[in-house]
């Protein structure tokens, strides 16, 4: 190697580690948390907190029920709280519910879905591959080894089964993303949800959170809040609005699916089903023996563990990246916005 | 399927042209440098771009182009009760979530309820978030059951609210502090039995003390140590136990559903569940602090 060809590798390994440096630094002073861009905002400022979320429980109740409740010791959330999700986007958008309970001649969304899930090849199986086969309901969908769907799976079957132009990403906060420091579990917790409830702000449409350590999966219908989720961080958050695949629906007063926590509940006790079961909603980081870490692709390692984690709808289709954004594969940073190029 | 092609042929197209890029021809060094010169560049431009145009983490930005969300029809209507011209002020949302109470009394407990944030949102809310809280009971007051190294979570008040026809709809769980000073209102819970059948106005549990200390009799053989009562707690179930199949599990539990503690003369102490069912501490899902 010459003089020359040995500056140019100096200046070159300089380039590198400045810029790796500047991209391992987050750039978390400047940040301003953006998860999805703002379309549409269903919300009442009238003596109280301000409704962000889904504007109808008529439709909450429509997109459910004869599909909810699971067993109650079944894996079956992942697949439930999507289906919920995508029939709610379909109303909203005045289209017909693409996951009815009657779906597929009668068969039902849940054995519909996991019965597509038995496929090995694309799109059922992420670009990376797909976790060791573990149960018939993750199937092949899975990135990691699951008791049920994983997060990349739920992300999947809400963007194939959606209506057209739509497009699902999963979404992953851990306090590193935001803060030099780590703050305590409530605050970090608050923070995440704060960067959820912007996807309820921008879309007006329930998310799928990962709860109870990733055990299970519910969807959140809205928040109230004393401030706007995507002008502060965290939000003034009041209650969260829970819809719980475990639960009943009803159009009447006994839905059993239904049912509100307090930001104290939702980040240091825990709360209570509709059978009074206790969840620890998001007391507690995802991950445990049954929900792990994903185990293929660019994402194993710590991805959702250390943090918290949803699905959502939003509108990120740039094909800049291979295969393209709009790939429910990838994952996005929820406090920056951005594509997830490792765990 | 040809996105699948496409994706694939654009991999390896990629793969190609990084491989010739580093491996160059053999045995020189020029290509691998321009390599290195090339990559370090890069990663730099990619840094200062991102770092001055926009605040992020590493990754590339969504791009968020697609097409707008369509507009959601509006809410279904809703009355307002409060803060219009014709209705009287809302009530004023306390600051933090910690209001006190003038007295550990359920007339004290419900007023501070109605300064919640919670409880002004049920008058007001919008969508999928309005629970009608109108018709209070009298909130009762239920002590957590305490194992060794069960969960701790806080003592509540329960406030059920009737409907139109009387049953009970919704129950409204209030956290109260150790000093019995301030309550938090902490949830809105389903007041129908977990069975999707209305549940009957003023109904915690259908079981009365008395047919819980029976229950234990009959089932368990065991009478009421003497002396004791039963006391109605509440039990933290682990939902997760029994969704992971790890337990088998089927009675409602939490606040809304609370369990009798019979103290019984063998010295152990059971629970009566609110189908009438007798158990042992240890036969409870009961949840462990982590």
């Amino acid at each position: 190697m010459g003089q020359f060809e040995r500056r140019v590798t100096k200046l070159s390994l300089a380039l590198l580690l400045a810029g790796g440096g500047l991209i391992s630094m987050g750039f978390q002073t400047s940040q301003t948390a953006h998860a999805a861009p703002v379309h549409v905002s269903h919300s009442s400022s009238v003596g109280g907190p301000t409704w962000y979320g889904a504007g109808s429980t008529t439709w909450m109740v429509e997109a459910t029920i004869g599909i909810w409740p699971q067993p109650s010791s079944s894996n079956y959330c992942g697949v439930e709280t999507a289906t919920g999700m995508v029939n709610y986007d379909a109303l909203n958008s005045s289209a017909s519910m693409p996951l009815p309970a009657n779906y597929r001649n009668g068969q039902g969304p849940v054995s519909a879905i996991t019965a597509d899930n038995q496929s090995q090849s694309s799109p059922t199986v992420s670009h990376w591959g797909h976790a060791t086969y573990t149960n018939y309901t993750g199937g092949y969908s899975n990135i990691a080894a699951d008791f049920g769907t994983d997060p990349r799976s739920v992300a999947y079957v809400a963007w194939n089964y959606s209506i057209n132009n739509r497009w699902y990403h999963d979404y992953v906060y851990r306090w590193q993303f935001a803060s030099a420091t780590a703050p305590d579990m409530p605050t970090q917790a608050l923070d995440a949800t704060t960067l959820m409830a912007r996807g309820l702000e921008a879309f007006g449409e329930p998310v799928v959170a990962f709860i109870n350590s990733g055990a299970h999966a519910v969807l959140v219908s809205g928040v109230y809040s004393y401030s706007g989720p995507n002008n502060s961080f965290p939000a003034q958050i009041d209650e969260l609005s829970i819809r719980d695949p475990m639960g009943t629906p009803s159009y009447s007063g006994t839905d059993t699916s239904h049912f509100f926590v307090s930001p104290d509940q939702w980040t240091r006790y825990g709360g209570n089903n509709g059978l009074g079961w206790h969840y620890d909603l998001w007391t507690q980081y995802y991950g445990n023996s049954k929900d792990p870490d994903p185990s293929v692709g660019i994402y194993s390692g710590a991805h959702w563990s250390g943090g918290y984690t949803w699905v959502q709808r939003d509108n990120n289709t740039s094909n800049a990246t291979s295969p393209g954004e709009w790939d429910p594969d990838w994952a996005f940073n929820g406090y920056s916005g951005y594509i997830m190029m490792n765990p | 399927m040809a996105r699948d092609q496409q994706n694939t042929s654009r991999l390896q197209r990629r793969f190609a042209r990084f491989r010739s890029l580093v491996l160059g021809s053999a045995g020189k060094s020029m290509p691998l440098v321009l390599t290195t010169l090339i990559v370090g560049s890069i990663v730099a431009a990619i840094a200062i771009i991102s770092y001055s145009g926009r605040s992020g983490g590493v990754g590339t930005p969504g791009s968020g182009t697609g097409p707008s969300a369509t507009p959601a029809p509006a809410s279904p209507a809703v009355t307002l009760s409060c803060g219009t011209a014709t209705t009287p002020a809302c009530p004023t949302p306390s600051s933090g979530n910690w209001i006190p109470i003038s007295s550990d009394t359920p007339a004290a407990v419900l007023a501070a309820f109605k300064q919640s944030g919670m409880y002004a949102a049920s008058l007001t809310g919008k969508g999928d978030g309005s629970p009608d809280l109108s018709r209070p009971e009298t909130p009762v007051f239920e002590r957590e059951l305490h194992i060794p190294g069960g969960l701790i979570v806080p003592d509540v008040y329960v406030i059920p609210f009737d409907a139109a026809d009387g049953s009970l709809t919704w129950f409204a769980i209030c956290n109260i502090n150790a000093t019995h000073t301030a309550i938090e209102a902490g949830e809105i819970a389903p007041g129908a039995l977990p069975n999707g059948q209305p549940r009957p106005h003023g109904q915690l549990t259908p079981v009365a003390a008395s047919a819980a200390a029976a229950a234990v009799h009959v089932q368990r053989n065991i009478a009421l140590r003497a002396g004791a009562q039963p006391a109605l707690v509440f039990v933290v179930i682990d939902a997760t136990l029994i969704e992971t199949g790890q337990v088998k599990w089927t009675a409602p539990a939490g606040p809304q559903n609370p369990f009798w503690l019979v103290p019984g003369a063998d010295g152990h102490d059971y629970l009566v569940d609110t189908t009438g069912q007798a158990h042992l501490e240890s036969e409870v899902p009961i949840e462990k602090a982590s």
